[in-house]
C-alpha cells in the first residue's frame, strides 16, 4: 500500500512516516510511506500511484483545499490524521496504522 | 471549565481563523514569498563573506574589505531584488489556484511589477533599472501588482475576450496567444498609471504601510504574533504557517532593510525583529521555545512515557522541529503544558528584545536555514556575533526554567498513570 503524508514542509511527517513503515511491517502489511510539503505533494501524486493521502493535523485547516485538489485521482483515500495519532512513537503510530486499515477497508 | 475553553479554542477560534488564512490571495502571497526563501538565504550569506567574523586586521578581513563590491554582487542579484522573484511566485501561485496557466500568470505579474519602476538613461551605460524598489522595499507593491495582473487575466479569460486558437495548434502556442489580450490590457493599464499619470506606486504604498512596518518592530508588535502563533499551536494548528501569511511580507521588509544597511557597513542595524529574531531567540526548538521541555523530558524525567518521548523528540528538537512533542506529549489542548508553551516565548521575546534595543547583541541581517541548531543559527543570523550565541543560550536556560514546574506536574501525572497500570 502506498501512503502519502502532507504537512507544511514535509519534515515533521517524515519521522512519523518512517515509524509507520516499521509498525505496518510488524503487523504484516507492506506500507510504503512518503512525506511531502503542501507545495509539492500534488506533483508527486501525478507522478506516482498512491492509495492513501493523509493530511497532518497541524494543517487540517487546509484539508478542504487539498481534498478538492486530489479529487481527480480515483481510488485515492483522503483523510485527516487525528491529532492523537500523530507522533513518531510506537503506541501512537499503532493507532494511526489501525486508523488507516479501517479507512481503506471500505 | 478548562475543557470548555479548550473546545472553544479549537472549534471557535483556531480552526476558523486558520481557514481565513486559506483565502486564495493570502495563500498565493504566502506560497510566492516562501518560494523566494532559498534565494534570500543563499543571497544573505554573502553578507557574512563580505564582513567575515574575524579580526579587522587579519588577511581575510582586509581581502574582503578590498573586494566588497564584487563579493556582494551575488547578494545584489538575489536577495537585494527579492520582490521581483516574489512577484513571479505570487503570480504563478494565484493563477494556478484559478486553474489558469501558471507560467503566464507569473510572467504577467513580473511585467506589472516592473512597470512600477521607471528606467533611467545613464551616459556611457545606457538604460538602467533602479534596483532599490525591486527588493524588500517594493514587496507590498509586488503583492498588489501581481494580484492585479492575475485578476485581469482571470477576468479576460472568464469574459471570453481572448484569442482562441483552433484545436490543431499545439498547446504551448495556443497558450501564448491566449495570454495576448490580458498582457496587452496589463501593459496599457500600467503604462497609463505609471508613465502617463506618473503615479508613484512605491512612495504611495510605502506611506500607507509605514505605520504597520514600524509597529511590527516594537515590543508589543513582536509579542502579538508570538502569542498568536502559540495559541494556534495549542489547538494543534501550524501557527507560523497561518500567521506568516500576513506577517512574512513585513518580516521580509524588515530583514531587507537590515541587510541593505549591513551591506553599507552600518554598525547598528535599523530593525530588531525580522524573522531571524523570532527564529533564533524565541522559537528555539520550535514554536513555544520547546527546547527546554525536550531537554527536561530527555534527561530529567522519571516516567517511562516522558523518557521515551524525550528521546524521540530530542534530535528533531535540536533542529527546531517540535511536532513530535506538540502531538506526542501532547501540548495540544493540554492546559498544563500550554501555559509554559505561551509563557516561555514571551519571556524570551522580552529578554532578547531588550538585549538588542540596548545594542548588547547585533541585530539580525542574515536568513539562516531554520533547521540549524539554535546557537549556530543565532551566530550566523547576526552576521557572526558571538554575543548572539550567549543570548541564545540564555534563552535556552530560561526555557528550561519556565518549563520545569509544569514538566514536573506532567511527569508525575504520567508516573501515576504508569503505576496504576502496573497495579491493575
Amino acid at each position: 500500500m502506498k501512503v502519502m503524508f502532507v504537512c507544511a514542509g514535509g519534515m515533521s511527517t517524515a519521522m512519523t512516516a518512517k515509524k509507520l513503515e516499521e509498525v505496518s511491517k510488524k503487523n504484516g502489511v507492506e506500507m510504503n510511506v512518503k512525506a511531502f510539503g503542501t507545495t509539492n505533494y500534488l506533483e508527486e501524486l501525478e507522478n506516482d500511484n498512491y492509495d492513501v493521502l493523509l493530511v497532518a493535523p497541524q494543517i487540517r485547516h487546509r484539508f478542504d483545499v487539498i481534498k478538492e485538489s486530489a479529487e481527480k485521482f480515483d481510488d485515492l483515500t483522503v483523510e485527516k490524521i487525528p491529532p492523537n495519532m500523530y507522533a513518531p512513537m510506537e503506541p501512537i503510530v499503532k493507532k494511526l496504522f489501525n486508523f488507516i486499515m479501517e479507512k481503506t477497508n471500505k | 471549565m478548562m475543557d470548555k475553553f479548550m473546545t472553544w479554542l479549537d472549534e471557535k477560534f483556531s480552526t476558523p481563523m486558520a481557514k481565513l488564512a486559506e483565502q486564495r490571495h493570502l495563500r498565493a502571497i504566502r506560497d510566492g514569498i516562501v518560494a523566494t526563501l532559498p534565494i534570500i538565504i543563499v543571497g544573505s550569506f554573502f553578507l557574512i563573506l563580505a564582513f567575515p567574523p574575524v579580526p579587522k586586521d587579519s588577511a581575510i578581513a582586509i581581502w574582503a574589505a578590498e573586494n566588497i563590491v564584487k563579493i556582494l554582487l551575488p547578494y545584489r542579484l538575489t536577495m537585494y531584488i527579492m520582490s521581483l522573484y516574489a512577484a513571479w511566485g505570487i503570480g504563478y501561485s494565484l493563477s494556478r489556484s484559478y486553474n489558469l496557466d501558471g507560467v503566464s500568470g507569473g510572467n504577467l505579474a513580473v511585467v506589472a511589477f516592473l512597470m512600477t519602476i521607471i528606467p533611467q538613461a545613464i551616459d556611457g551605460i545606457g538604460w538602467v533599472l533602479p534596483m532599490a524598489n525591486l527588493g524588500g522595499a517594493g514587496m507590498f507593491v509586488a503583492i498588489i501588482t501581481s494580484i492585479l495582473a492575475v485578476e485581469i487575466m482571470r477576468l479576460m479569460n472568464k469574459s471570453g475576450f481572448k484569442i482562441t486558437m483552433p484545436e490543431q495548434v499545439p498547446a504551448s502556442v495556443a497558450r501564448s496567444f491566449e495570454a495576448l489580450t490580458p498582457t496587452a490590457v496589463v501593459v496599457i493599464l500600467m503604462t497609463i498609471v505609471s508613465v502617463v499619470l506618473e503615479f508613484d506606486w512605491h512612495g504611495f504604498i510605502a506611506k500607507i504601510m509605514a505605520p504597520l512596518v514600524s509597529t511590527s518592530d516594537t515590543l508589543p508588535g513582536v509579542l502579538f504574533p508570538v502569542v498568536l502563533i502559540t495559541v494556534f499551536w495549542s489547538a494543534g494548528i501550524h501557527g507560523v504557517s497561518v500567521v506568516g501569511s500576513i506577517a512574512r511580507p513585513i518580516w521580509t521588509v524588515l530583514l531587507d532593510a537590515n541587510t541593505a544597511a549591513a551591506a553599507e557597513g552600518a554598525k547598528v542595524l535599523p530593525h530588531i525583529a525580522p524573522e531571524p529574531f523570532y527564529q533564533w531567540f524565541i522559537w528555539i526548538g520550535g514554536s513555544g521555545a520547546t527546547i527546554g521541555l525536550v531537554l527536561l523530558l530527555a534527561f530529567a524525567s522519571k516516567s517511562k512515557y516522558a523518557k521515551t518521548l524525550g528521546r524521540t523528540a530530542l534530535a528533531p528538537g535540536i533542529f527546531n522541529i517540535n511536532e513530535p512533542l506538540i502531538f506526542g506529549a501532547p501540548i495540544v489542548l493540554n492546559p498544563i503544558l500550554i501555559a509554559p508553551f505561551i509563557l516561555a516565548p514571551v519571556v524570551n521575546t522580552i529578554v532578547s528584545y531588550v538585549a538588542m534595543s540596548m545594542e548588547l547583541v547585533s541585530r539580525p541581517s542574515v536568513l539562516a536555514p531554520w533547521t540549524l541548531p539554535g546557537p549556530i543559527g543565532a551566530y550566523l543570523a547576526t552576521g557572526g556575533d558571538w554575543k548572539a550565541i550567549v543570548l541564545n543560550l540564555i534563552c535556552i536556560v530560561l526555557s528550561v526554567l519556565i518549563y520545569y514546574p509544569f514538566f514536573k506536574l506532567y511527569d508525575n501525572k504520567q508516573l501515576e498513570l504508569e503505576t496504576e497500570e502496573l497495579s491493575n
